[in-house]
């Protein structure tokens, strides 16, 4: 109980809530962009993980190059994703698309199940497993990588968003896809980038997280998981609300797991989920519906 | 300049638009007048590509666009101020005129920069305001960034749907005066009003719709000068109508 054993694992859960709040952007983006929610968003950080873990320990790639491989391939992923799962569909109601998704998701687990067996692989780290001594606070080196990078990549979204005018038209696609198109804005080509970025996205989460997980094609499900909730009780479709929603799981869990219960780790998520939508059904950050209409 | 002959659109089964025909000659303000469900706003959304449709011809500039995808359509030239005003809500005042210019292809920063400074002489508080967001605003500052956002295409024709619709009646007159001002400087417009006299006011021509067909089409003078005008569309009881339908319209829209 003593301040370092919680530093460490303020830091712990910092980690793992960036890794959540990664995969929670790209649910809100895709979703604010056509108004569905990507089942297969938590895929989009496990192809990545296997992606790199060939590169890696099959083609003795350098961690950098691989880094650079798996971002275009997910980039490229992004586009097919978007051409097979959405496109044909995306002048159908909602559900079709949904359903699309789950479909996809399903394949791609099985798909990597295909490609490189049911056995756990593991990522070579890229930093030390010697623990880092802050002034008697042992910190995983891994971790102080997956929040700084997730700390640019937010640093780039946020840049990106605000002072770009591809940015703009991307926001103003998502808000308004009609005035958008009058206004002579390439709206199939914004959610073709939405795409892209989401699962470039999933790409940082899945290369951040592969090191300290075994990379397994059920990891994308429970990252989807929690990240879907994270969206949620930040409150769905706002974008500082995936993000501190994640972050604010991932404290949790880690506190949660223990004090409470190790054995339920992966319970309180949901029971936050719970709360939350109980008593405050906006999320953090959300809106309340009736200001939308 | 523009020429719509013989358009029919559909929503689904709904014969929204029975074979209209119309014109505006370059430099005019044309007004498309008529009540609710006429079938105005359908044939402003046909021209600009939103629907398609199953029958008849759009020109512009001679070119048949009939068909065309709304953004090709927003890159030849024509900019659409749609009813409702439709301002990006979580966008600020500037990023809304920015995007505004999208269609504009090769086109100098500082051009930009000239058209956005003559577009805040015209509605100071938009410069103002630039910052806020689009949801901050009220509906007349709504409405001046919607024209102003339609200025910035630099299009050679705007078309503006319902531009009076629910507001103050001083901003009413603000709005078509603005609207005579952009027309002095050389944009041909073809605006949509239920508010029938102050249209024609200013307008050099006007088309009557009722349930989707052509019923009138003749000089704004003219027009104004119409028995059966002033009876449906221009008289006080016109006027009492129409202001009963707004309040519907806007409950409805609420």
């Amino acid at each position: 109980m003593d301040w370092s054993t919680n530093l460490q694992m303020v830091v712990a859960g910092l980690a793992m809530g960036s890794i959540y709040a990664l995969v929670a952007l790209g649910f809100v983006l895709i979703f604010n962009a056509v108004n569905v929610v990507n089942f297969a968003q938590g895929e989009f950080a496990m192809v990545p993980a296997f992606v790199a873990v060939w590169l890696m320990s099959y083609l003795n790639l350098s961690f950098a190059m691989t880094c650079v491989i798996t971002v275009v391939f997910m980039g490229i992923f992004g586009i097919v994703f978007e051409r097979i799962a959405y496109y044909p569909l995306r002048n159908r109601s909602f559900l079709p698309v949904i359903i699309s998704t789950i479909g996809v998701g399903i394949f791609l687990k099985n798909g990597a199940q295909l490609i490189f067996g049911a056995e756990p692989l593991s990522m070579p780290r890229p930093t030390s497993p010697e623990a880092l001594n802050f002034f008697g606070v042992f910190v995983d080196p891994q971790y102080i990588v997956i929040i700084l990078c997730t700390l640019a990549l937010l640093g780039f979204q946020y840049f990106f968003f605000e002072k770009t005018m591809l940015g703009k038209k991307m926001l103003a696609t998502a808000q308004d896809k009609q005035m958008a198109r009058l206004l002579g804005i390439r709206v199939a080509t914004m959610i073709a980038v939405t795409f892209v970025y989401s699962s470039i996205l999933g790409a940082a989460a899945g290369i951040l997280v592969g090191p300290i997980f075994f990379v397994t094609k059920d990891m994308g499900a429970m990252i989807g998981v929690k990240a879907f909730c994270s969206s949620i009780v930040g409150g769905f479709g706002s974008i500082p609300g995936a993000i501190l929603g994640g972050l604010f799981l991932g404290v949790i869990e880690v506190f949660a797991a223990y004090y409470v219960s190790s054995a339920y780790r992966d319970a309180f998520a949901f029971i936050i989920l719970i709360l939350v939508l109980l008593l405050r059904p906006q999320g953090i950050f959300g809106e309340k519906i009736a200001e939308k209409a | 300049m523009l020429e719509i002959k013989g358009i029919e659109t559909w929503y689904g089964a709904i014969q929204a638009l029975k074979g209209i025909s119309l014109d505006v000659k370059q430099g005019e303000i044309v007004a498309l007048l008529g009540a609710n469900g006429a079938g105005k706003s359908t044939t402003i959304m046909t021209v600009t590509g939103m629907l398609k449709p199953a029958k008849g011809r759009i020109e512009f500039l001679g070119q048949d666009i009939t068909g065309m995808e709304a953004e090709e359509i927003a890159e030849i030239g024509i900019a659409c101020v749609p009813e409702g005003r439709r301002i990006f809500p979580g966008l600020t005042v500037l990023d809304n005129l920015m995007l505004g210019a999208t269609p504009r292809k090769r086109v100098s920063k500082e051009e930009i920069q000239k058209d956005l400074k003559r577009i805040f002489g015209i509605f100071p508080q938009l410069e103002e305001f630039k910052g806020r967001l689009g949801w901050q605003l009220s509906g007349g500052q709504l409405q001046m960034l919607a024209i102003g956002r339609g200025l910035m295409a630099n299009s050679k024709i705007l078309l503006l749907d319902e531009p009076s619709l629910g507001l103050a009646p001083v901003v009413v007159q603000e709005v078509f005066r603005v609207i005579q001002e952009i027309n002095k400087a050389g944009t041909t417009i073809l605006l949509v009003e239920q508010n029938a006299r102050m249209a024609l006011l200013i307008a050099n021509r006007g088309f009557v719709l009722e349930t989707g067909r052509v019923m009138l089409a003749d000089t704004a003078a003219n027009l104004l000068a119409n028995e059966e005008m002033k009876q449906h569309y221009l008289g006080a009881h016109a006027h009492i109508k129409e202001a009963r339908q707004r309040r519907r319209d806007e409950k409805a829209g609420a």
